[in-house]
């Protein structure tokens, strides 16, 4: 694309990681073989920011040189249509047998937009173990249904799309009796391209430059406080989303904050404000500076100076 | 990738004010393409411009969407469009009109709404010994596309070959 997408991955990420990260999705090895440790191997928007669906590797092996790998593919929910881009699920009648000459075996859900197959062109599948495989896929597509996207398509009415931005932040206040650093890493652990946290955006109907926050996806962050030579820690999470501001080439990203977790008196447990990220949109330098303001607990983080850096880029 | 996002146009050049009244029509007409939305910018006149934006996509059909241009220009207001409703926001664009995906295949076109518009641009000098036309270009400015109604079959990328 000449144009730069900016719009979707990060929920995915986070959220997908569960079902594929969190839970290993793969099924036990068939007697006689060995699932690998790696598994599951998973590429997705967590790996490659934009792409809206995930394919999940699952390898066994038994020796001395026997191995194959079943792989599920499924559609994101968060893909507009799958129809455009995906092509396979939601059609049981889309299978492929496996064949001694053809060696390789395919079947689509019925209910949702994944496949899972294995194909063997080495021959590194004895023939007598393609059944036991052919279940190991079954279930394995049955692994992935809760986190692939549902048959179901709205032709009838408009629908409002949700652009997913990835975003990290930090910032240092110095005042005469505070000083305080904290934020959210803007290289992800799994992937450095990626930030950690990420957010969806809408836009209504006769918005420009401004649109809604309407879901965000970040780790609760901690806040380190030192005052009067005394350090402190506040444990920070994004509740919600405010607005999303993009006047080129100023970009605007208002949060809602809770503290839930403090050891610093002035500012406790429950206390609520807001988070403003303001930022160049053309410079997407994951140390690019910008400029953070933390509006919580009674103006503690007000009087002073800041310096920070941002990213926010599209999904 | 079929995000029907934001297109950030990267570099869409606009004739500035100075030379545009000498030279109306632009030369670097800077059409942008991506997977979805096809989008053209032209100076019509000075400080009057034109936008075509086209459905290039398989996801649906387009309901609504915004322009808004790079740092230093500002719409000001709209006045006409091909299809639907447009009004001039925030120094943008808001439009509101169901622009048709392509029929056969992405390879070719879909529907397009076209915007006349004015514009505002940032005040820039002639670089100092520069000679003739003088054009001022503009980078940073997006399209995002705010709604679409999805259709249920799947739109192929290219056409099939006549063996086939």
């Amino acid at each position: 694309m000449l144009g730069l997408l900016v719009g979707g991955v990060a929920l995915s990420c986070v959220s997908h990681a569960g079902a594929a990260g969190g839970a290993n999705p793969c099924p036990a090895a068939p007697h006689g073989w060995m699932a690998a440790t790696s598994n599951p191997t998973v590429f997705g928007p967590a790996e490659q920011p934009g792409q809206q669906h995930v394919m999940v590797s699952c390898d066994y092996k038994r020796a001395p040189k026997h191995a194959v790998s079943v792989v599920a593919e499924y559609a994101l929910p968060e893909d507009l249509n799958p129809l455009s881009d995906f092509y396979y699920g939601c059609n049981a009648r889309r299978k492929q047998a496996w064949t001694t000459a053809g060696r390789t075996f395919f079947v689509a859900s019925a209910t949702r937009w994944s496949y899972a197959e294995f194909t063997d062109p080495g021959h590194q599948l004895p023939d007598e173990d393609a059944g036991a495989f052919e279940r190991v896929a079954r279930a394995l597509l049955q692994h992935v249904a809760a986190s692939a996207h549902s048959c179901r398509i709205n032709t009838a009415t408009p629908t409002v799309v949700r652009h997913l931005y990835l975003f990290g932040f930090e910032f240092i206040f110095s005042s005469s009796d505070l000083k305080a650093f904290g934020g959210i890493a803007t290289q992800s652990a799994r992937n450095p391209l990626i930030p950690a946290a990420s957010f969806t955006a809408v836009s209504g109907r006769d918005a420009t430059v401004l649109a809604k926050v309407a879901t965000v996806t970040a780790p609760v962050f901690t806040v380190h406080v030192v005052a009067r030579q005394k350090h402190h820690s506040l444990r920070v999470r994004i509740d919600a989303g405010i607005d999303f501001l993009q006047r080129p080439p100023t970009q605007r990203l208002r949060l809602h904050l809770r503290v839930v977790g403090s050891d610093y008196a002035r500012c406790v447990k429950g206390a609520t404000g807001t988070l403003t990220i303001t930022r160049n949109m053309l410079n997407n330098a994951s140390n690019a500076p910008a400029s953070i303001r933390v509006g919580l607990c009674d103006a503690a983080f007000e009087r002073g100076t800041y310096r920070g850096n941002a990213i926010i880029i599209s999904g | 990738m079929r995000t029907f996002a934001l297109l950030l146009a990267l570099a869409s050049t606009l004739a500035g004010t100075g030379a545009a009244a000498a030279d109306p029509v632009d030369p670097d007409q800077s059409a942008k393409v991506s997977a979805d939305v096809n989008l053209s910018l032209r100076t019509l006149t000075p400080g009057v411009y034109e936008l075509v934006v086209q459905n290039q996509s398989g996801v649906g059909a387009i309901d609504s969407f915004a322009w808004v241009p790079g740092p230093g220009w500002r719409v000001t207001s709209v006045l006409a469009t091909s299809r639907g409703t447009c009004a001039a926001s925030d120094g943008a664009i808001a439009c509101r009109g169901k622009i048709s995906p392509p029929t056969r295949c992405t390879c070719l076109p879909g529907g397009k709404v076209t915007i006349r518009f004015r514009m505002t641009g940032p005040r820039v000098r002639r670089p100092a010994g520069q000679q003739g036309a003088f054009v001022v270009g503009t980078a940073g400015g997006y399209l995002v596309v705010k709604a679409v109604t999805l259709i249920h079959r799947h739109i192929p990328t290219a056409l099939p070959s006549p063996a086939q």
